[in-house]
């Protein structure tokens, strides 16, 4: 499992901690099968429970001692372990975090042409309109009625356009970016394996409090081969949501603002009577 | 009768350039409900602007517009347009995205002027346009130049405006259209009782005027 220090942070609750931030918390289970479930309920939950002189929880049993005694004792019944080590995740993780800045600047660029390509579709469509606001006010409308029918326009193709975005956005392209992230993670695990496992024996024999020795790893078929295992979510969160629907609001004042400035301008007279 | 629309020492120009041209100097006219008027003049003399002035598309640099003895300014140049003039424009200036159903609708819609019965008073005004039931449903671009004209001028009559003002009516048409054209206007004059105000160049609508007006040395002459 790579994942930041501070996710697995609440695994850390064992008698004589005294809250010094470590680079390494290991977990085990005794079957891969119960991975899904460790993963949801450790989310912020886990919590050690003592049973005798060891520490056990959803099936995890941890105690002080080290790699070689757990592989005497522990031999036959080898247990899975996850991992979650800053330094590991760094190696995983940075490179994925600097795709994900890049790809918030492309984001960023490709917000700003679109509203930049909003702008010049609008500019165009109300130029095309001008004689139809000129018409209006030349039997009477109020210039406030003009501009009031040109928000309710603005307002209803915006909404229209950001409610259809976000559900193509939702069903078409999260999954895919979800694939692609899925991909990213994979490839990078490949590309650090060999340090990882270097790493990790290297660390091995350090007991960490009630925290012992890796053993098998999660996933794996073949006990005595390593497998990381990848877990990776696609958490648009509700920031992203937020930007999404600032760049919508966005949108809708500057193209409002933008056909407001043109309608005051209009002068039916020029536009309607007769050139001589 | 007493005038329902006066100019009272109107004066109109614009700046070209750094030379001020004058269109109208202290002009004073009259016009009067149930009668046609022609403005003649040659091109350029502001016989438009003239037009413009009274429909209140424009503001007067100096002197008055009075609607029934009232100043445009105090009755408010929008709602004086809403409900008290209706323009008929060379170009018919219609709505293209309606139908001429939907044209003389939207300037009903658009007055404050009570209206009873609107769409049925609509299809009225449109059938003695002379528009068949099947043209007034019919899309404007498919209709010919007198028949959109006459759209434009059912949708003048649909807001029971007072003034009817009208650029160059017949401009677009050939002779036996704008003969059309010169005649609905008269019938709205004589009939309906509107004061109807038309800027032409033809001596041939002149000549079928009640009152013709001559704008000369930026004055406006009954002849």
């Amino acid at each position: 499992m790579f994942a930041s220090f501070a996710a697995a942070s609440p695994f850390v609750d064992y008698p004589g901690y005294d809250g010094t931030p470590l680079d390494r918390v290991t977990a085990y289970l005794k079957d891969p099968g119960d991975m899904e479930q460790f993963l949801q309920e450790t989310q912020g939950k886990f919590q050690i429970e003592k049973t005798g002189g060891a520490v056990t929880s959803f099936g995890l049993e941890m105690s002080d001692i080290t790699l070689e005694e757990y592989r005497e004792k522990f031999e036959e019944q080898p247990f899975y372990q996850l991992t979650s080590d800053r330094e590991l995740y760094d190696m995983v993780g940075k490179p994925l975090e600097q795709t994900r800045d890049l790809m918030g600047l492309f984001l960023a660029a490709l917000l700003a042409s679109s509203l930049v390509i909003l702008l010049l579709i609008v500019a165009l469509q109300v130029r095309s309109r001008k004689r139809e606001f000129a018409i209006l006010l030349s039997m009477g409308e109020a210039r406030g009625k003009v501009i009031g029918q040109i928000c309710l326009e603005v307002l209803t193709v915006l909404l229209a356009a950001a409610l259809l975005g976000g559900l193509v956005g939702s069903v078409l392209v999260a999954p895919a970016a979800e694939r692609t992230s899925l991909s990213l993670l994979s490839d990078q695990v490949d590309n650090t394996q060999a340090d990882r496992e270097s790493l990790l024996e290297e660390a091995g024999s350090v007991p960490i409090g009630s925290f012992s020795v890796p053993g098998d790893f999660v996933n794996s078929r073949d006990p005595g081969k390593t497998v990381v295992y990848q877990q990776v979510s696609f958490q648009e969160g509700g920031w992203v949501l937020g930007i999404y629907f600032a760049a919508v609001f966005a949108a809708a004042v500057l193209a409002m603002v933008f056909q407001l400035c043109y309608i005051l301008r209009v002068n039916p007279a020029r536009m309607l009577v007769s050139k001589k | 009768m007493e005038p329902v629309l006066t100019f009272e020492a109107l004066t109109y120009f614009y700046q070209s350039g750094s030379q001020k041209v004058s269109i109208l100097e202290e002009a004073d006219c009259a016009f009067e409900p149930g009668k046609l008027y022609t403005i003649v003049g040659p091109s350029g003399s502001g016989k438009t602007t003239t037009l413009t002035l009274a429909g209140a598309l424009e503001s007067p640099k100096g002197g008055r517009v009075l609607f029934q003895g009232k100043d445009l300014k105090d009755i408010g140049y929008t709602n004086y347009r809403n409900r008290h003039v209706a323009i008929v424009f060379q170009a018919y200036n219609l709505l293209e995205y309606l139908n001429p159903l939907q044209n003389v609708l939207a300037a009903m819609e658009i007055t404050k002027n009570e209206i009873p019965n609107k769409k049925q008073r609509a299809e009225e005004l449109l059938l003695r346009m002379g528009l068949t039931k099947d043209q007034i449903h019919r899309r404007i671009q498919k209709l010919s130049g007198g028949e959109q004209q006459r759209v434009a001028i059912a949708r003048a009559l649909a807001t029971n405006a007072d003034i009817i003002l009208a650029d160059e009516p017949t401009g677009n048409l050939d002779g036996d259209t704008a003969q059309g054209i010169i005649e609905l206007f008269q019938e709205l004059a004589h009939q309906d009782g509107k004061c109807v105000i038309a800027v032409t160049h033809s001596q041939d609508f002149a000549a079928q005027a009640d009152v013709v007006i001559d704008l000369k040395d930026h004055k406006l002459v009954e002849e």
